[in-house]
């Protein structure tokens, strides 16, 4: 009863008329990004991010989320009209989506996926609304330890959950860790590894690292690529699915739904993840797993309810503990501290109008979504006849003026082509970009925690291990860097008495 | 010859060694009272631990038969580097020329070299995007942008 008084209050804040403005322009975008292949969600909400310093916090925070769960609407269309994926949430669909289109169903596997987004994002929403209240109020009790430890484990399983080797991901966290250090020394108020730049006091700004690892290295890989790429032409008509098509794919959006909703509050779990497991769990729940691959309308309806369902459960962790699960969280995490608002379990009880508006924004986004994407389907087309040589330029220039208007600074924009360059190496040499960022974000926290918790205890370690949550929290993060190495201890031990 | 994961480890063990070496004038401290250098330090030491567990993993693929492979071959690597250079210059230029004129030939130049379109379209293109976004940015988002020698 609490909770429903509450969302009202949200409903309040969300149904003003500003902010439904807001709100119908972040999904408008959302939806515009999560079609253009090479502008993610990531960069797009780095590049709004200074013009939404003007607006109030909660107008800024519903835009910046409708362009996230927008672009994951959004995203399924180009990948079943041109089988390009426009977000990376988006590449199971390719496999049956476009199929579809190819037999004449593209108007069907366009309108099931608008509609499996939209019954998946509002459950997920109330998924969120019932569980992150009791989620900040656990978290109250965490100290410094707790928050290491989670923190820790956090990282860990971004790491255990990239696709390639754990080490290199690792590796990655590592180097975002001291990349997090980098500023003035919270304890000491003295500079580290500032070069003498006054821009670096306060850290490395977060939206040129992001626009530049994922925006331009985005771009500067897809330079490498032959850029020809045509527009399966169709008429799309049908957009409604029949009866028969509801029967086949209720039970897949609410599988896809349900799996969405758990993968998107692991930390590194996201939009791609759920629409994997989906896709996965689908296909072997089904009873003619052959058909998978050559047009199945399971197989648009459970990976597209699952990312939008990851999509809303993924702000549960950032809400609530104050740690964000992935890269465009990581974003939100910056966004919200430079709106003077922490996120974290106090975010409920001091920002409500935050909190519950956001959530009251994400059921009229759903229903605004549904409205733009079924209707405006041809419109979306004509964008994406747009050729690539032609729009590249204009990705770039958007990253440009949106790391320039962090600070008014040069060093912003060198910094985000820097980090566009190490992006594109790191592509190169197989190591990923995502552990690094959470890393960087997650830095000044970690090391907080380890500090406080150092000199609260006299440099005791174990205080890390003789409290409970603490100790949980590193047997999970252990248990994850463990668990890949026993298959191959165990065979490399019964392969010793063969030798012998 | 290395492989790629051998090439690439001894580069991030490089720069491991380099931030412990650099974190030590910021003074570790203690275990009771770390200070400064004290996290960078660690994390320097955890980058060249994990940059060696990928030279090992890197070494097993290569007894495997994984031979050093140039990431760059077959790619068009010129597009990237050129267009690299371009943002570097543009960074540059931004504050002296301004907004419209340095993204008015950023533009002109990133569509006439890397996926050369004909003279009317890299006009057209270029004067159009620099304008758009100046208006879109600066007339209605508010948001600064350097005048520079054009003053506005």
């Amino acid at each position: 009863m609490e909770h429903l008084s509450s969302l009202m209050g949200g409903f309040a804040v969300a149904l003003q008329p500003t902010t439904l403005l807001f709100c119908f322009i972040g999904v408008l975008i959302g939806t515009l990004v999560g079609i253009l292949p090479g502008l993610g969600p990531v960069a797009a909400i780095s590049l709004l991010l200074p013009t939404t310093l003007a607006v109030s916090p909660v107008n800024a925070v519903i835009m910046l989320a409708g362009i996230y769960y927008g672009a994951m609407y959004g995203g399924s269309t180009t990948s079943i009209l041109l089988n390009i994926p426009g977000e990376a949430a988006s590449v199971v669909t390719c496999l049956d989506g476009y199929q579809m289109a190819r037999q004449g169903r593209a108007g069907i596997a366009l309108g099931i996926a608008a509609f499996g987004s939209f019954i998946a994002g509002t459950l997920s929403i109330v998924g969120m609304m019932l569980i992150a209240p009791p989620l900040a109020e656990m978290a109250l009790k965490f100290g410094p330890p707790e928050y290491f430890s989670l923190i820790i484990c956090g990282v860990t399983l971004v790491t255990f959950l990239t696709k390639g080797s754990m080490w290199k991901a690792l590796l990655m966290a590592a180097f975002g860790f001291f990349l997090g250090t980098i500023g003035i020394d919270v304890f000491k108020g003295e500079s580290r590894f500032t070069l003498g730049l006054p821009e670096l006091s306060d850290g490395l700004a977060l939206g040129p690292v992001i626009m530049g690892l994922f925006g331009v290295a985005e771009v500067l890989s897809n330079l490498e690529e032959s850029m020809e790429r045509s527009i399966f032409e169709t008429r799309i008509k049908n957009l409604l699915p029949t009866l028969k098509d509801w029967s086949a794919s209720i039970f897949s959006i609410l599988r896809g739904s349900i799996i969405g909703f758990l993968v998107g509050v692991l930390p590194g779990g996201g939009g791609v993840l759920s629409t994997f497991a989906a896709y996965a769990i689908e296909k072997r729940v089904s009873k003619h797993p052959e058909r998978f691959g050559h047009g199945a309308i399971e197989g648009v309806a459970a990976p597209e309810s699952a990312n939008n369902a990851a999509s809303t459960s993924t702000f549960i962790p950032l809400l609530t503990l104050g740690i964000p699960p992935n890269a465009t969280m990581a974003i939100f995490f910056g966004a919200l501290m430079i709106y003077g608002v922490t996120p974290g379990p106090l975010l409920i009880n001091e920002h409500p109008d935050i909190f519950w508006g956001l959530i009251a924004s994400m059921y009229i986004g759903n229903i605004l979504l549904l409205a733009l994407n079924l209707p405006l389907i041809g419109l979306w087309v004509r964008i994406l006849k747009v050729p690539y040589p032609i729009l590249f330029p204009l990705i770039l220039v958007f990253c440009l003026i949106g790391s320039y208007c962090l600070t008014n600074s040069v060093i912003e924009v060198l910094s985000m082509v820097t980090f566009g360059l190490i992006g594109y190496l790191l592509r190169k040499f197989d190591y990923e970009a995502a552990p690094l960022v959470l890393a960087m974000v997650l830095g000044p926290r970690l090391e907080t925690s380890l500090r406080r918790s150092l000199l609260g205890e006299q440099g005791d370690l174990t205080i890390f291990i003789t409290r409970p949550i603490s100790a949980g929290l590193l047997i999970v993060a252990i248990s994850l860097i463990v668990i890949p190495l026993i298959p191959k201890i165990r065979k490399k031990l019964l392969a010793v008495p063969k030798e012998e | 010859m290395l492989n790629r994961d051998q090439l690439s480890s001894v580069l991030w063990f490089v720069i491991g060694f380099l931030i412990c070496a650099s974190s030590i004038p910021y003074r570790l401290g203690e275990l009771r009272a770390p200070d400064m250098g004290f996290m960078p330090f660690w994390t320097g030491v955890a980058m060249c631990l994990l940059s060696a567990l990928v030279f090992l993993e890197g070494t097993k693929a290569k007894k495997c038969g994984t031979k050093w492979e140039n990431p760059f071959r077959g790619a068009r690597w010129a597009k990237p580097l050129i267009a690299f250079l371009a943002l570097i210059v543009y960074a540059l230029l931004l504050e002296w020329l301004g907004f419209i004129l340095t993204t008015l030939l950023l533009v002109g130049f990133l569509l006439r070299t890397i996926y050369p379109q004909k003279w009317s379209v890299v006009i057209s293109a270029s004067v159009l995007t620099s304008l758009m976004t100046y208006v879109v940015f600066r007339v209605w988002l508010q948001t600064q942008l350097p005048a520079g020698i054009l003053s506005f």
